[in-house]
C-alpha cells in the first residue's frame, strides 16, 4: 500500500521521474481534451444541439455561474483557472471507481501543485486589476500592523489548501482499500460512493476557496470598505472547509 | 517524504497546460456557442417584441376602427330610426287626412243622398197630395163650380184689362192666330159671347184701323166680334183659361195646385240647403276638435 502515487514510479532518470502521479495526470488531461475537442468540434448554434453540446454548456454556464455568485463580476476571465481547477480535481476525484487508479489528488505534490498555482493566480489577479500598489496596500488594511498577518494568511490558507485536498482523498483511498481488506463486497461500494460524494466536495470546496481568494484580491481598499452597490447575482454563504 | 518537487513542478506545468488547452479546446468554442445562441435568441427576442408592438398597433387600430364603426352604425340607425318615425307620422298623418277627405266625402254624399231621398219624398208627398187635390177637385167639379170659375175667370180678366194698362199694351192680336179658351167643361153660348164681347171691347176698339189693312183674317170686322178657339182640358180641373199671342190668363185649380207644389218644392230645397249648412258647420267643429287633440297628443308623447 502506497500514501502517494508519487511512490509508484514507472520510469527515473535522475530526479526526472515517470510516477503514477504525472501519468494518471497525463491520462486525466488527455481524456478531458480529447473529450473537449470531440465534443466542440461539432457545435451548433442554433436551438438544435448534441447532448454532449448541452453537458458541456452546462458545466461551462453553471461554473460561470458559480464564479459570478462568489463576486467576481467578470467570470470569463477566471474561468479558465478556476474551471480547470474544478474539472481537474473533480474528475481526478470520480475516475477512483476504476480499478487501479491512483487519483493524482491523492499525492501531496499535485495538492501542493494546485495551491502554489492559486497561490501565484490570486496575487497576479489582483495586480491585474487593481495594480500592483493597490494589491500591497491590501496587505496593509485594515492597519499597517495587519502585514504580517496577512502574509502568514496568505502561505497558511495555500498550505491549508494543499494539505485538505491532500488529506481527504487520501483518507478516502486509505479507508476504502482497510475495508477492501477486513470487509468486501457492500461496505467498500458504500466507501466507495462516499468518496466519491467526497471527491465532489472536495472540488468545490477547492474552486470556491480559490475563488474568493481571487475574489478578495481583485477587490480595491475602497471596496473592501463599503459593500457592493449592485451585485451580479445573489451571493451565497461559503461552504465551510 | 510525501511531496517530491519534481512531481510538483511537473503537476505545474502539467496543470498550466490543461489550463491553456481548456481554453483553447473547451471555454471558448462553448463560450463562443452560446453567445451566438443568445445572440439568435436576443434577435428572435427582439422581432417576437416587433411583432408584438406591430400586433398591438394594429389591435390598436382595429379596436379604433371597431369603435368607429360602432359610433357610424349607432349614427345610422338613429337616423334611420328619426327618418322612420317621420316617415311613419307623415304617414299617419296623410292617411288620416285621407281617411278625413273620404269621411268628409261619405258625409257629404250621405248628405246629398239624404237631401235627394228627403226631396224626393217630399216631392213624391207633394204629388200625392196634387193627385189627391186633383182627383178631389175633378170628383168635385161640376156645373156649378164651373158656373162660379166662370165668373171669377170674368173678373179677373176685366180687371186685367182695367186695372193694368201694361198687360193691356202686352196683348197684341197677330192676324191669322186666333185665341184659344182651354176649359175642363164645355161652356155655353152665353159664357162664349159674354167672353168675346169683353175682348172684343178691349181688344177690337184698338184695331178697327189695322183691320181695314187686312184681309182675311180671323177677326170678324164686320160684325165687330172675334173667333175663338175654344179647347176642352182635363189638366185644368175646372178652370178656365185664355191665351192671346203668348199672353195668359188662366184661373183653375189646377193652377192653384201647381202654385202649391212649386212653394212646398221651394221650402224643401231651402230646408234641406240649412241642414247641409249645419251638417258642414258640425263637421267642421268635429274637426276643429280632432286637430286640438292631435297637436295635445303630440306634445305629450
Amino acid at each position: 500500500m502506497h500514501l502517494s502515487p508519487d511512490e509508484i514510479i514507472f520510469w527515473q532518470y535522475g530526479v526526472i521521474k515517470l510516477n503514477a502521479t504525472i501519468v494518471f495526470t497525463w491520462v486525466l488531461m488527455a481524456i478531458m481534451v480529447l473529450g473537449a475537442k470531440l465534443i466542440t468540434r461539432k457545435l451548433t448554434t442554433n436551438l438544435r444541439r448534441s447532448r454532449w453540446q448541452n453537458l458541456l454548456e452546462i458545466i461551462v454556464t453553471t461554473i460561470e455561474q458559480q464564479i459570478a455568485s462568489i463576486g467576481l463580476r467578470q467570470p470569463r476571465q477566471y474561468m479558465g483557472f478556476l474551471g480547470t481547477l474544478f474539472l481537474f480535481v473533480a474528475i481526478a476525484n470520480l475516475c477512483t471507481i476504476f480499478p487501479g487508479y491512483e487519483p493524482p489528488t491523492g499525492s501531496l505534490s499535485t495538492t501542493l501543485a494546485l495551491a502554489l498555482c492559486v497561490f501565484i493566480a490570486v496575487p497576479l489577479f489582483g495586480i491585474r486589476k487593481n495594480g500592483v500598489k493597490a494589491y500591497l496596500a491590501s496587505y496593509m488594511q485594515p492597519v499597517w500592523m495587519m502585514l504580517p498577518f496577512n502574509i502568514i494568511s496568505e502561505l497558511s490558507r495555500t498550505l491549508a489548501l494543499a494539505v485538505r485536498l491532500f488529506g481527504n482523498i487520501m483518507s478516502g483511498s486509505m479507508i476504502l482499500a482497510i475495508l477492501l481488506v477486513i470487509s468486501p463486497f457492500v461496505f467498500p461500494l458504500v466507501m466507495t460512493a462516499l468518496g466519491l460524494l467526497t471527491g465532489m466536495v472536495q472540488a468545490y470546496i477547492l474552486f470556491v476557496l480559490a475563488a474568493v481568494y481571487i475574489a478578495a484580491a481583485t477587490q480595491t481598499a475602497t471596496q473592501l470598505n463599503t459593500p457592493d452597490p449592485s451585485p451580479v447575482t445573489e451571493k451565497r454563504p461559503l461552504p465551510k472547509p | 517524504m510525501l511531496i517530491d518537487w519534481f512531481t510538483v513542478s511537473a503537476q505545474i506545468i502539467n496543470f498550466l497546460l490543461l489550463v491553456w488547452l481548456l481554453k483553447r479546446f473547451l471555454y471558448r468554442p462553448i463560450q463562443n456557442a452560446i453567445d451566438a445562441r443568445e445572440q439568435q435568441t436576443a434577435k428572435i427576442v427582439a422581432d417576437a417584441a416587433a411583432l408584438k408592438t406591430q400586433a398591438d398597433q394594429q389591435l390598436q387600430t382595429y379596436v379604433k376602427n371597431n369603435q368607429q364603426f360602432a359610433e357610424q352604425r349607432t349614427s345610422l340607425l338613429n337616423e334611420a330610426t328619426e327618418q322612420a318615425n317621420v316617415e311613419r307620422d307623415k304617414l299617419i298623418k296623410d292617411a288620416r287626412q285621407t281617411t278625413e277627405q273620404l269621411r268628409d266625402s261619405r258625409m257629404q254624399s250621405l248628405e246629398q243622398e239624404l237631401t235627394a231621398i228627403q226631396q224626393d219624398i217630399v216631392k213624391q208627398n207633394m204629388d200625392e197630395v196634387y193627385a189627391v187635390s186633383h182627383q178631389v177637385l175633378s170628383d168635385l167639379a161640376d156645373e156649378d163650380l164651373q158656373q162660379q170659375m166662370f165668373k171669377r175667370f170674368i173678373q179677373r180678366l176685366q180687371s186685367a184689362f182695367t186695372g193694368d194698362s201694361r198687360q193691356l199694351d202686352a196683348i197684341k192680336l197677330k192676324p191669322g192666330s186666333a185665341p184659344v179658351v182651354r176649359s175642363t167643361f164645355t161652356l155655353s153660348n152665353e159664357q162664349q159671347q159674354q167672353i168675346e164681347q169683353l175682348l172684343a171691347q178691349q181688344l177690337l176698339s184698338p184695331l178697327a184701323s189695322a183691320t181695314t189693312q187686312t184681309a182675311g183674317k180671323s177677326v170678324n170686322e164686320k160684325s165687330n166680334s172675334l173667333h175663338l178657339d175654344y179647347q176642352l182640358v182635363d189638366e185644368l180641373l175646372c178652370g178656365i183659361e185664355i191665351n192671346i199671342n203668348g199672353w195668359k190668363l188662366a184661373w183653375s185649380g189646377n193652377n192653384y195646385l201647381h202654385t202649391l207644389q212649386q212653394s212646398a218644392l221651394k221650402l224643401s230645397a231651402q230646408s234641406s240647403a240649412f241642414s247641409a249648412t249645419a251638417v258642414k258647420e258640425n263637421e267642421k267643429d268635429k274637426k276643429l276638435i280632432h286637430e286640438q287633440n292631435s297637436t295635445v297628443d303630440g306634445e305629450t308623447h
